[in-house]
């Protein structure tokens, strides 16, 4: 490499330094980690994912629960009646 | 050499600047000659910008680097794919081109040339990633198969028949006139 080359070489090698280096994942703090696994695309679909299906899965769940008292209800309001008459 | 410059790769993942120095020193012409092959011998500022970006990109990643294979094969990775970026970054450029008739001549031949480098570039790496490693060093960086085999930590005989197979898919993927450019010289 000629003179001019190593010069500008050595210009190359003093930019590079001036970066900072990548931190390893497990040095990272605890939130910073958190932060990096959700930056991911496949964990982001996964957990939306997970999401919609507790999702529709807890709504018929709270349908028959308020059906259930719905009828507990209904059942009470008989009785009433019934020991009216 | 090979094993001393994995050792200073140990250093300088630990930030140590001056094994980093060595390492860029010791590697720098290779990494730019490589880059000039890849990016074309008329784009010596950018084979410049590239052999920059390769040496942040090293420096930034090394405390990341896992002492599995040979520092040379992980450095050219890191060159080509600082290459590949700076081709495709003109790629989606090329809308810009210049209303003026004779600089929107120079430019489509600019184009043309870079879009059929580009192409080379694909089919490279298209290769598994062991004869990834072995065309790159061989044909791009100019090292003999004996220093490849040593670098991939291969036998010479392993090592020839993974360049000849990477040849070959090469050979398959690449239109007539690129093969000639390429490989037959």
């Amino acid at each position: 490499m000629s003179n001019f080359n190593q010069k500008r070489l050595d210009q190359m090698i003093d930019n590079a330094l001036s970066y900072k280096q990548d931190v390893p994942e497990e040095l990272l703090p605890w939130f910073k980690q958190f932060k990096n696994l959700f930056s991911k695309p496949i964990i982001t679909s996964m957990a939306a994912a997970s999401f919609i299906i507790l999702t529709i899965s807890y709504i018929p769940t709270q349908r028959s629960i308020y059906a259930a008292d719905a009828e507990e209800i209904y059942e009470l309001v008989m009785l009433d009646i019934i020991d009216d008459f | 050499m090979y094993e001393d410059l994995n050792i200073y790769m140990q250093k300088v993942s630990e930030g140590d600047k001056n094994a980093f120095r060595y390492i860029a020193n010791s590697l720098g012409e290779k990494m730019h000659s490589t880059a000039v092959k890849l990016m074309g011998s008329q784009y010596a500022d950018e084979a410049d910008d590239a052999l920059q970006i390769s040496l942040i990109k090293l420096w930034q990643s090394a405390p990341l680097w896992k002492k599995k294979g040979s520092l040379e094969g992980y450095v050219h990775r890191i060159v080509f794919s600082t290459c590949m970026d700076l081709h495709r970054k003109h790629r989606n450029n090329k809308e810009f081109i210049d209303n003026d008739a004779s600089a929107k001549i120079n430019l489509q031949d600019d184009l043309v040339n870079r879009e059929r480098r580009r192409r080379v570039l694909n089919a490279i790496q298209k290769l598994p990633n062991p004869q990834q490693q072995a065309i790159l060093l061989h044909y791009f960086s100019g090292y003999t198969q004996k220093e490849v085999s040593k670098l991939l930590n291969k036998s010479e005989k392993a090592t020839e028949s993974l360049i000849i197979r990477a040849r070959k898919k090469l050979e398959s993927n690449l239109p007539q006139n690129l093969k000639e450019e390429f490989l037959y010289v």
